[in-house]
């Protein structure tokens, strides 16, 4: 009996991760950051011929750990030419001469937006996933976004609040970004979406201070101290403005896909302080 | 002094070969001398499709520059002329940028530098309409101001209006100028255009000349100065914004490359223009083999290496000058 249940619970497993196609993609180069990310949580480190050098720095990004052990290119035809690779993953917004180098050797390429909601984030990981052969992986991944999402939901009855992300040198989410679709979940109303900023675009100060969110997101200073783009998130006017502040890592404006969990869960505590800032102010 | 002059073109063309041996030798990936005997397709691609056309556009965009260069300063009488003098470079470099905003430039390799090509010829027509059938050189030069002012304000638009930093880090990548990972469709759209630019500005060396002597001297020495001047301006136009449109801006070259070689060859405007070209060539070709095994990752771009040979060059360009008017 317990053999019969052990059977059929391979069988459950193999069906539920099947072994890579015979064709599936063996050497697989990403010149992107975001879209390494994305690929190292889809297939064992075999398959991955090169990441992007960008994955290395230990600030920026999500998996620079694991990218000092992985092979990277600097984005250079002649290198992504000699690993042989069997499917290349850039950003629209790679060089364009390199793509048309890539695409007069031969070498297959698939182009990737950059996402502009976690709709089309997660759209991206299921393309990726079925482009390496792992579609069971990419819905393990989308699911643990997913549940990441659902768990920092804004609870029934709590109230919204106001907030705007100021990244140095000025920099917001506005509309149409990953960002702007999380903080609505958490329950946190976007001021730079309302005041008409789409993507990722400087945000005036005056428009900040003109109506100060509950909530003011601030970039963290990464041993930019003094430079231009430092000075805008320590402005002196940014300090008149009663908002509560909270960090927010620079490396969830430019990535999504894995780095949704996080992002989601850092929006969520950030809510939840203003929430305890007022509760504290209520009972004094 | 004849000595010196008739070794300047051949040791300039051995540095040419050498450096463009040095060009398809040097590169990211190590590649043996048998690439030939094995069958090493991978070696061979690199070779054929990555490092010769790099080397072949080197010396072609760099002697276009340096040809267009000489023959500016030659026609203006002034040293501080550029091949981007006229305006026609930052028009080309304005429509190439287009392409990219409007996201075409995906749809075929050779749409990115046709815009480019397109750019220069709006910015050569405009020209045209701005310095009139006139033969006044600085006409001709204020209406490059114009153009350029017009065109930098065009892109700096283009950039603040691109959706995302990402496309606008792709435009200003582009912009600073590089050679690489450019292909044979490149060498093959520009290179015909150069020619043709190439061909006109040598064979308006005579006017050059005359010009020495000043407009009055050269009329009365029988030059039709409009059209002199029209062919030098649509030579330039079509040599600079044909490399433009295949490498970006890369600056200073055109504006090094004759003030090396005067002392050399002579301060004659026709026997300045082909060694130009020859120089123009050997340092781009050498800037491009400097960017490429300079230490660090990502290649640094060559526009930016030869503003940085070229600027503390002119600094001391100006410097010398102030010391001779004093």
């Amino acid at each position: 009996m317990g053999r019969r249940l052990l059977c059929l619970l391979v069988a459950v497993l193999s069906v539920a991760s099947p072994p890579a196609r015979a064709d599936a993609p063996k050497r697989i180069v990403s010149l992107n950051q975001c879209l390494d990310a994305i690929l190292v949580e889809l297939v064992p480190t075999e398959r991955i011929a090169a990441i992007s050098h960008y994955s290395r720095d230990p600030v920026r990004s999500p998996i620079a750990k694991l990218a000092q052990r992985l092979p990277i290119t600097y984005e250079s035809a002649e290198e992504i030419v000699a690993l042989r690779p069997d499917l290349v993953l850039a950003s629209r917004h790679s060089a364009i001469p390199t793509r048309n180098a890539l695409r007069r050797v031969g070498i297959h390429y698939e182009l990737f937006d950059v996402p502009f909601s976690v709709k089309e984030s997660l759209a991206q990981i299921r393309r990726i996933a079925a482009l390496v052969d792992s579609a069971a992986a990419g819905e393990v991944l989308v699911a643990r976004i997913e549940h990441a999402i659902e768990a920092a939901r804004l609870p029934q009855g709590a109230p919204r609040l106001t907030a705007a992300v100021y990244e140095t040198g000025g920099l917001t989410a506005g509309a149409n970004t990953v960002t702007d679709d999380l903080m609505q979940t958490v329950g946190l109303d976007n001021v730079a979406a309302r005041y008409g900023i789409k993507t990722h675009q400087p945000m005036q100060l005056e428009l900040l201070l003109a109506t100060p969110p509950d909530l003011l997101l601030v970039g963290e200073i990464l041993g930019a101290d003094g430079t231009q783009a430092a000075r805008v998130v320590q402005h002196r006017a940014l300090r008149k403005v009663h908002s509560k502040r909270w960090d927010f890592a620079a490396r969830f404006m430019y990535c999504s896909g894995p780095t949704i969990v996080e992002e989601v869960a850092a929006l969520a505590r950030a809510r939840d302080a203003v929430y305890a800032t007022s509760r504290a102010q209520a009972s004094r | 002094m004849m000595t010196t002059r008739r070794w300047v073109m051949p040791s300039l063309l051995a540095l040419v070969l050498g450096l463009a041996i040095a060009s398809i030798v040097v590169g990211r990936i190590v590649l043996g001398w048998n690439v030939w005997l094995d069958q090493d397709t991978i070696g061979r691609t690199i070779l054929l499709e990555l490092r010769l056309p790099r080397a072949l556009l080197g010396i072609v965009i760099g002697a276009a520059l340096g040809l267009a260069g000489a023959a500016l300063q030659g026609y203006l009488r002034n040293p501080l002329a550029d091949p981007g003098t006229l305006g026609v470079s930052s028009m080309a470099a304005f429509g190439a940028v287009l392409s990219i905003f409007f996201g075409i430039a995906d749809w075929h390799p050779w749409v990115l530098p046709l815009s480019g090509v397109g750019g220069a010829i709006v910015g050569m027509a405009a020209l045209l309409l701005l310095a009139g059938m006139t033969a006044s050189a600085l006409t001709l030069v204020l209406s490059g101001v114009i153009l350029s002012a017009i065109a930098v304000a065009g892109i700096a638009l283009v950039l603040s209006l691109s959706p995302s930093p990402w496309a606008a880090g792709e435009i200003v990548r582009w912009l600073l100028g590089a050679l690489a990972d450019r292909s044979l469709d490149d060498l093959a759209i520009s290179s015909p255009l150069i020619a043709v630019g190439a061909a006109l500005i040598l064979t308006s060396r005579q006017a050059l000349d005359a010009l020495t002597l000043g407009e009055m001297g050269a009329r009365s020495l029988g030059i039709d100065l409009r059209r002199a001047q029209w062919q030098l301006a649509g030579g330039v136009g079509l040599v600079v914004g044909a490399s433009v449109a295949v490498s970006g801006i890369i600056g200073f070259v055109g504006l090094v490359v004759p003030h090396l070689l005067r002392p050399l060859v002579g301060a004659k405007p026709s026997t300045l223009l082909v060694p130009s070209a020859a120089g123009g060539a050997a340092l781009v070709l050498a800037g491009d083999v400097v960017v490429r095994i300079l230490p660090g990752g990502s290649e640094v771009q060559l526009g930016v290496v030869m503003s940085l040979i070229g600027a503390p060059f002119f600094f001391a360009l100006l410097y010398s000058m102030r010391r001779q008017v004093t």
